[in-house]
């Protein structure tokens, strides 16, 4: 009994490193993402406060690609109004307010902290649930994807882009249809990996990778990426494709947080057929 | 003198800590090189620190950085463990030769080929357990051992700069 107390009087500073790393240890492992950013939801409100401070100045850099950008997508945008087109009839007035119903709406909102070089990578936007942002909505950039919003303060919203190795968004070839799943393994941010295309297709470098539309949260035809490369994994029937994201996470500062009306009532539908199966 | 040591050693934790969390956090060399320079803060904790106050005050320092950047644990792990291995390493390197009470480890309070070599040995220890948990797989032991190594080497000419440019103005105005 005295040479265990010896022993630990001797060794008390090794016997406390194992105690703190254990708790780091615990403190990585626990933290998988939604209990993370509970934790750093105050730290979040100061470091959004500072980012907000130093993406002003910052921003100011970019300005001139982004006006670009936003004249170009303004230019495409006012294409599609109403006055762009030759109304042969009235009744097209009438069919847009019957029979459409607005289904998704945007909310603008301008990326405060942005990161793409780590296994998991988030982002920060300056709009929060005071601005109808809520969790689960996706983001998209004028160029394509960005990802999903995971937590929300008043003020500002994280999310997880598609550089995140928890990320998996269901897209599809523009050309044939058929869909699979958009991962990314780490390394490039301009780089993802596109899985479960059947090898029944074929498929040619450069096609043009979409959004589903069967996930509910993003539109259908939101662009993600193009081919860049790939290859058939042996015995699966299965394509590994290697895609050129379209959105540049390197240079994002306009997002676009894109509201599904219809979300709640598509929710509570699945819940229900979920449910009746068991 | 002894309340000068310990405002100083502060005054060089918001310092650190902020110039790493506000500046270097947002700075990726080559697209990953990510310098760590607040490491520097444990490597010159003063000689008379006790090993089990060390690592608290590593624990906390890394757990202030890791806060900043969303991913908790990481920054701490790594920072513990150096001050761990600094507890190890100190005697055997700096105390060794120098008896006669070194104060704060720095490039000219010791002979300044053994502090190159300790400060180089813990960014070292720091960056390879900083990235290796990161990447968490041995498939990319090689990558991470490279990064590791170019982020040491950025880091450690960083922190050579910071003691050349902020502690010889503090040495020359304590020796007269």
């Amino acid at each position: 009994m005295e040479k265990l107390g010896e022993f630990i009087r001797k060794h008390s500073h090794v016997i406390a490193f194992i105690l703190l790393e254990v708790i780091a240890v615990l403190l990585i492992v626990q933290n998988t993402f939604y209990q993370r950013s509970r934790i750093v939801r105050v730290g979040n409100r100061v470091a959004g406060t500072w980012h907000k401070g130093v993406s002003t100045v910052t921003g100011y850099f970019g300005l001139k690609a982004e006006n670009e950008y936003l004249a170009a997508e303004n230019a495409a945008l006012r294409a599609q109004m109403a006055s762009s087109y030759i109304s042969y009839s009235d009744s097209v007035f009438q069919v847009n307010d019957t029979v459409y119903k607005q289904r998704y709406s945007y909310t603008d909102a301008q990326v405060i902290k942005n990161s793409y070089n780590q296994a998991k990578n988030y982002m920060m936007i300056n709009k929060g649930s005071a601005q109808g942002v809520k969790v689960d909505m996706a983001v998209i950039s004028p160029k394509g994807i960005v990802g999903v919003v995971v937590n929300c303060t008043k003020n500002f919203s994280t999310i997880m882009p598609v550089l995140h190795s928890d990320s998996r968004h269901s897209v599809k070839l523009k050309r044939t249809n058929s869909t699979g799943s958009l991962i990314w393994e780490g390394g490039d941010y301009r780089y993802a990996t596109l899985i479960d295309i059947p090898t029944t297709y074929p498929l040619y470098k450069n096609d043009t990778i979409v959004t589903s539309g069967l996930a509910n949260d993003f539109p259908e035809g939101i662009a993600v990426g193009y081919i860049e490369d790939f290859t058939s994994v042996q015995g699966s029937g299965f394509y590994n494709i290697r895609i050129r994201l379209a959105t540049d996470f390197n240079n994002l500062n306009h997002v676009y947080v894109v509201d599904n009306h219809f979300k709640a009532e598509q929710d509570s539908l699945m819940r229900i057929t979920e449910g009746g199966d068991e | 003198m002894n309340s000068q040591l310990i405002f100083r050693n502060i005054g060089r934790f918001l310092l650190l800590v902020l110039l790493q969390v506000l500046v270097f956090n947002n700075i990726y060399l080559g697209g990953y090189i990510n310098p760590c320079i607040y490491v520097l803060f444990i490597a010159m904790l003063p000689t008379t620190t006790g090993r089990i106050p060390m690592m608290l005050i590593a624990f906390a320092t890394g757990l202030c950085v890791d806060v900043s950047t969303n991913i908790l644990g990481f920054h701490t792990f790594a920072c513990t463990a150096v001050a761990f291995l600094r507890g190890i390493w100190l005697d055997k390197i700096i105390i060794r030769d120098n008896d006669d009470g070194v104060e704060t480890p720095s490039i000219f309070s010791v002979a300044y080929q053994q502090f190159l070599i300790y400060l180089f040995l813990l960014l070292f220890a720091f960056n390879i357990i900083y990235y290796t948990l990161l990447v968490f797989s041995f498939r990319e032991f090689f990558s991470v051992l490279f990064t590791a190594l170019l982020s040491t080497i950025v880091t450690w000419l960083l922190a050579i700069l910071y003691q050349t440019l902020l502690l010889r103005k503090m040495k020359n105005s304590s020796a007269q």
